[in-house]
């Protein structure tokens, strides 16, 4: 293929009115550089045979930059080519040469239009166009997600993965580009990108996607972490649950990091270790509580609200949480079990005075049990009134009376999702009912109780 | 009581580890912490309800536990002993006794251990066992089931009067096989239980009740063996801490054990046994049907009036005579031998019982009022009180300003619209884990090691990035 093809080629490109034309113009540029790497490589094939072993690893050496030199003038071509299209209207086209030209982290390192090309194509790229741009994308993310961690440019790489999941991947389904995003959030604690990982996952297809279980289990550990950040327990819970129910018949360490943060998460939520679902294997949770003795130690403290008790356990164990990198997470376990303490005497009284509820939460004056009574009534986890005349304080019940007509929406909001999540099931359901090996497994199990029974009537004639 | 025995055979050659606190014929059976009772009890009437080794047994748990009887009581069981075949026994009281007669000051000269008593019975006892065992091999011989089932019956019955209690149940348990009527099974199963009950051996106990439930089954079983069977199920829940369950058997008891199983339990400890398991476990209706109405357990409390006494003031809230009843009862209760280790288990429960309906029919409760009614100040009663709301057992607020107790008034709307959005939380995350898994399963995605590792293993190369 002469020069003169290429600008056919591209000629091709511009002009392309649909998508089918675009393609044929891609590929026909993309084929010359195949064949051009074709060429080089078979060249270097013949170079090797002659060459005695001992020298090969020098050899390839050298072939490799001569690749270099070779892919450099096909690399001008692709910044030709690159220059002369609208990322907005040529997305795709677009796409692929940013896949030729950056295969490698060296490559993006070397260009800065690396991140501001990508983001070029992301965000005005042609919706339509990226959708079906997936597994080219995940590869480009692969490369990006690289270069942060060499960069340690987080902000920019980041932005980039948060656009190329919101514009280019289905949604529910768990791509690449999600294990990159969550670990590289979590590393640089950016919590704001948690919006992403709020719309919830349901699906995975490994070929499409190139996923790995472990690739799995560190998304879950990572996003549960990230929530971990936030505070939001709940889902934090939800995340290091699903990273420790993952299917399994080995315990994997990502399983037991998250067994221990999901025991904290689930202390911080509801105090008390909430169970794993039923379908947990129980080998993996075995070995979690055995080599986390310390953690289902604390757990048991916290349940009972021994505060004295956990707090002696916490100064005593404090290099291994540490160690585990945990020890923020059993601080804010120690914060919440006062807070715990403080509300169950709200369950237990009407009225108490402020020395009592500091003697019972053992804080060290009342002046600071007010302290923490007038924090947590701002932040509604109690309901109570402090008269500072007599020290005393009481307890009212939850004002919320479920009346309001935001509540009324709120509550609608929630069936809703229920129903639409009852109707996927029940899709999923039929589905399964009428596939055609459940069908085949069902019919034949059917067909031969009832020719069993026939069987026995004939017998019995 | 093998372990007894063991002990006190070496007891005799180190008399200086025999300290007034604790008894070497008795260590097994004695709490860790020595216990210092004062029970008012009349040793000599209390020991009249007994018959055989539960009169030694208790007599002894007496000497160890209450100071003030030590003497009297290990008297007394010398003087039972003598008219056993167990010298080894005999002798380790003897020893018990002398120790305690002499640091008490007391010492008499019958006190002394009868060694030619001893002798003589060792001798006698050798020659019976001699004379069963050459019976029992002729039995054997002969081939007829009952004669073997006597003979190994008798046998049986023989190491259990040397005191030798492994050695006997393996007799009774031999003598099982050659059981051909419901009577004999009954007879066998008892005896096992009455043996192992002695050496707290409650697994065993525990079965052979079932093979005793079994055969009582059978109608031609009599009502003497099944309330036979009953105390002895009752001693054992009791014993497991199954309180409520126990207070039921024992209610159920017939009377006419009364008086013909003194030699494990008395009639008064059957009335004893299942009121205060009773009071400690059964709401108000059981309380009234079961411990006040029932004819035949009515019959059992006639012989403790005291204890009907606390049941009538517990059913009629009189609170403050259910306290003095039951802390002038403490010290006798506690000196029964199955009584003792649930004394203050059962006396805690039946305290916060009392707690619970005491405050069930108010809206508010004058907590200064309460704490006279239960003989407390206020402050410890708060205390109380507060385990109990925390424990679930009242709903109730307290009011520790003005110290009044209110009772909780549940709002059931909001509460269920509070279970009602949390449900729908829960029902979400768990379909979506469930959805997710699915996929999971469905792509054949899962952690699965190459290497068959065994469970416990953790797969090293599987680790989060920090």
């Amino acid at each position: 293929m002469q020069p003169l093809q290429i600008e056919q080629a591209l000629a091709i490109i511009q002009g392309a009115t649909s998508l089918s034309q675009l393609s044929s113009g891609l590929r026909s540029l993309l084929d010359f550089e195949h064949q051009k790497l074709a060429a080089s490589l078979k060249m270097q094939r013949q170079q090797q045979q002659q060459q005695q072993r001992q020298e090969q690893r020098q050899e390839q050496q050298q072939q490799q930059q001569s690749l270099m030199q070779l892919a450099e003038p096909s690399l001008l071509l692709v910044n030709t080519a690159l220059a002369s299209l609208d990322p907005a209207v040529h997305t795709l086209g677009f796409i692929w040469l940013l896949r030729v030209k950056f295969t490698s982290v060296e490559a993006a390192r070397q260009d800065p239009s690396f991140i501001p090309l990508l983001h070029a194509v992301l965000s005005r790229g042609d919706e339509a166009q990226l959708q079906l741009a997936g597994y080219l994308l995940y590869v480009i993310c692969d490369v990006v997600a690289l270069y942060a961690h060499e960069t340690m440019q987080f902000e920019r790489t980041i932005a980039i993965l948060v656009l190329a999941i919101q514009k280019a991947a289905k949604p529910g389904l768990l791509t690449i580009m999600h294990v990159h995003l969550s670990q590289l959030a979590q590393l640089a604690q950016c919590f704001h990108v948690a919006h992403v990982f709020d719309a919830d996952i349901v699906e995975i297809s490994p070929t499409s996607t190139s996923l790995k279980i472990v690739h799995v289990l560190s998304y879950y550990y990572y996003v549960g972490m990230i929530y971990c950040g936030l505070k939001q327990w709940r889902r934090a819970m939800h995340f290091f649950g699903m990273a420790v129910s993952a299917p399994a018949n080995t315990t994997s360490l990502i399983a037991v990091e998250s067994y221990r943060k999901y025991v904290l998460a689930s202390l911080l939520h509801s105090g008390k270790v909430e169970d794993l679902p039923k379908y947990t294997s129980s080998n993996v949770v075995r070995t979690a509580k055995q080599i986390s003795v310390p953690y289902v130690e604390f757990a048991a403290l916290f349940e009972k609200l021994s505060l004295a008790e956990a707090a002696l356990l916490v100064a005593s164990q404090s290099s291994v949480f540490l160690e585990h990198t945990n020890l923020g997470l059993v601080k804010q376990c120690m914060a919440s079990l006062t807070r715990r303490i403080v509300q169950r005497l709200t369950q237990t009284f009407i009225t108490l005075s402020l020395t009592d509820i500091a003697t019972h939460a053992r804080l060290s004056s009342a002046k600071e049990a007010e302290h923490l009574l007038v924090q947590m009534i701002e932040s509604g986890e109690i309901h109570a009134q402090i008269s500072q005349r007599d020290g005393m304080v009481a307890f009212k019940d939850d004002p919320n009376r479920f009346e309001s007509a935001e509540t009324v929406a709120a509550v609608d909001a929630k069936i809703r999702r229920s129903i639409q999540l009852h109707e996927h099931l029940s899709r999923l359901t039929a589905d399964i009912l009428t596939s055609s090996s459940y069908i085949k497994k069902t019919e034949f199990g059917a067909q031969g109780s009832a020719q069993h029974d026939l069987d026995d009537m004939e017998a019995s004639f | 009581m093998a372990t007894a025995m063991e002990t006190s055979s070496t007891g005799p050659a180190a008399p200086a580890a025999t300290t007034s606190a604790a008894l070497s014929s008795l260590d097994r059976l004695l709490p860790s912490t020595p216990l210092r009772l004062h029970p008012r009890l009349d040793l000599e009437i209390y020991a009249s309800n007994y018959t055989g080794h539960a009169r030694i047994i208790r007599l002894l748990f007496i000497a160890a536990t209450c100071p003030d009887l030590r003497v009297d009581a290990l008297r007394s069981a010398m003087h039972d002993l003598k008219k056993t075949l167990n010298t080894k026994l005999y002798e380790a009281v003897g020893e018990d006794l002398r120790v305690a007669a002499a640091a008490a000051n007391v010492s008499r000269p019958e006190d002394r251990v009868d060694s030619a008593w001893v002798d003589a019975t060792f001798r006698k006892a050798q020659n019976l066992f001699e004379r069963l065992d050459t019976d029992l091999r002729g039995h054997r011989n002969t081939f007829i089931k009952e004669s073997i089932r006597m003979g190994n019956t008798d046998l049986g019955d023989h190491f259990y009067d040397r005191g030798e209690l492994s050695e006997a149940v393996k007799c009774y348990t031999r003598a099982r096989d050659y059981c051909t009527t419901t009577k004999h099974m009954m007879q066998v199963c008892l005896s096992v239980i009455q043996v192992n009950m002695e050496a707290s051996l409650w697994t065993t106990v525990s079965a052979y009740l079932a093979k005793g439930e079994a055969a009582a089954a059978d109608p031609s079983c009599d009502a003497l063996s099944q309330a036979k069977l009953a105390a002895c199920r009752g001693l054992y829940l009791l014993h497991e801490r199954q309180f409520n369950q126990a207070g039921k058997v024992f209610v159920d008891v017939s009377f006419d054990i009364c008086g013909n199983f003194s030699e494990v339990i008395a009639a008064q400890d059957i009335a004893i046994f299942g009121a205060l398991c009773g009071l400690a476990t059964f709401d108000r209706a059981e309380i009234k049907s079961k411990l006040i109405d029932l004819p035949n357990f009515r019959q059992f409390l006639e012989l403790v009036p005291e204890v009907r006494e606390l049941i009538q003031a517990f059913y009629h809230s009189r609170y403050a005579t259910v306290l003095t009843i039951m802390s002038s009862l403490h010290d006798d209760l506690a000196a029964d031998i199955h009584l003792n280790p649930h004394v203050s288990a059962l006396f805690a429960l039946i305290r916060s019982r009392a707690m619970q309906q005491y405050a069930s029919p108010f809206l508010s409760v004058d907590m200064s009022k309460m704490a006279t009614a239960f003989k407390t100040t206020i402050a410890d009663l708060e205390q109380e009180l507060v385990a109990l709301i925390i424990a679930g057992q009242i709903s109730a607020r307290i009011d520790s300003h003005n110290k009044v107790l209110y009772a909780r008034q549940v709002d059931t709307r909001s509460a269920t619209f509070h279970r009602a959005l949390q449900f729908g939380e829960e029902y979400d995350y768990a379909s979506k884990a469930l959805l997710m898994r699915v996929a999971l399963l469905k792509c054949g995605l899962g952690v699965n090691s190459k290497s068959k590792s065994g469970a416990g293993d953790v797969d090293r190369e599987m680790h989060p990035r920090r």
